[in-house]
């Protein structure tokens, strides 16, 4: 990593502009629950946001121990989630908790998937500076 | 030049593997045609509005009927997350 001239202006101006519309979409791509299959797609974009921010843009370290906790939290209420919902016995009958129920579970998805993929890139990249 | 012999436990093993194998692959053609596969298939296409509220069938599949898959799917994820944050640092640590 040490050869990355890290503050090219060439790669912080084509990051700043390209900033926006990855967050953008990936929140889209989070939120629209009507079709299948978005949250893992959403966070990795985000992730993409995480790692593009810290090799493009030079700002300091992330705190991965903070990340590491919130990413067990967010398994756990991933799992406590739809327990509590589906099996509960409101599913049919209450459309407007199944929209919520649906979006949160889509959110919680993504920010797994992008704290996920944040966690791993940055373990190889700070191992990788170490040698 | 040396051939290389194979023993007796080794072909024993491969034939026991290969039979397994082939075991398995016909147990699996023999339920292909089973009857229930249609009747899960009609029943998601016939009851997943009424049962989930959801716009989509596989929306409804992945985020309410099969739950457990993407439940799973995450925590697959945080483990392979805790074995790439243990590996890396304790390997930090001792270099």
């Amino acid at each position: 990593m040490s050869e990355v001239d890290r503050d090219s202006g060439i790669v912080q101006s084509t990051v700043g502009l390209l900033y926006p519309f990855i967050a953008v979409f990936s929140v889209y791509l989070m939120l629209n629950h009507t079709t299948p299959g978005g949250g893992f797609q959403g966070g990795s974009m985000f992730a993409a946001l995480f790692i593009i921010r810290v090799l493009g843009l030079s700002v300091g370290e992330l705190k991965v121990e903070a990340l590491y906790r919130l990413e067990k939290l967010l398994v756990v209420f991933l799992a406590l989630i739809p327990i509590i919902v589906l099996f509960s016995g409101l599913m049919p009958r209450t459309p407007l908790l199944i929209s919520w129920y649906l979006k949160s579970v889509e959110i919680l998805i993504g920010v797994n998937v992008s704290i996920g993929l944040t966690i791993v890139v940055f373990r190889f990249v700070f191992y990788t500076q170490e040698d | 030049m040396k051939i290389p012999v194979i023993g007796l436990r080794t072909a024993v093993a491969v034939i026991l593997v290969a039979c397994c194998a082939g075991g398995l692959g016909w147990f699996g053609m023999l339920h292909e045609n089973n009857a229930a596969t249609p009747v899960i298939y009609h029943y998601y296409q016939r009851y997943f509005y009424e049962e989930t509220e959801t716009r989509n069938a596989v929306t409804a599949i992945l985020l309410t009927y099969r739950m457990y898959d993407t439940i799973f799917e995450a925590a697959i994820l945080l483990c392979s997350v805790i074995g790439i944050a243990h590996f890396l640092r304790s390997d930090i640590k001792t270099t």
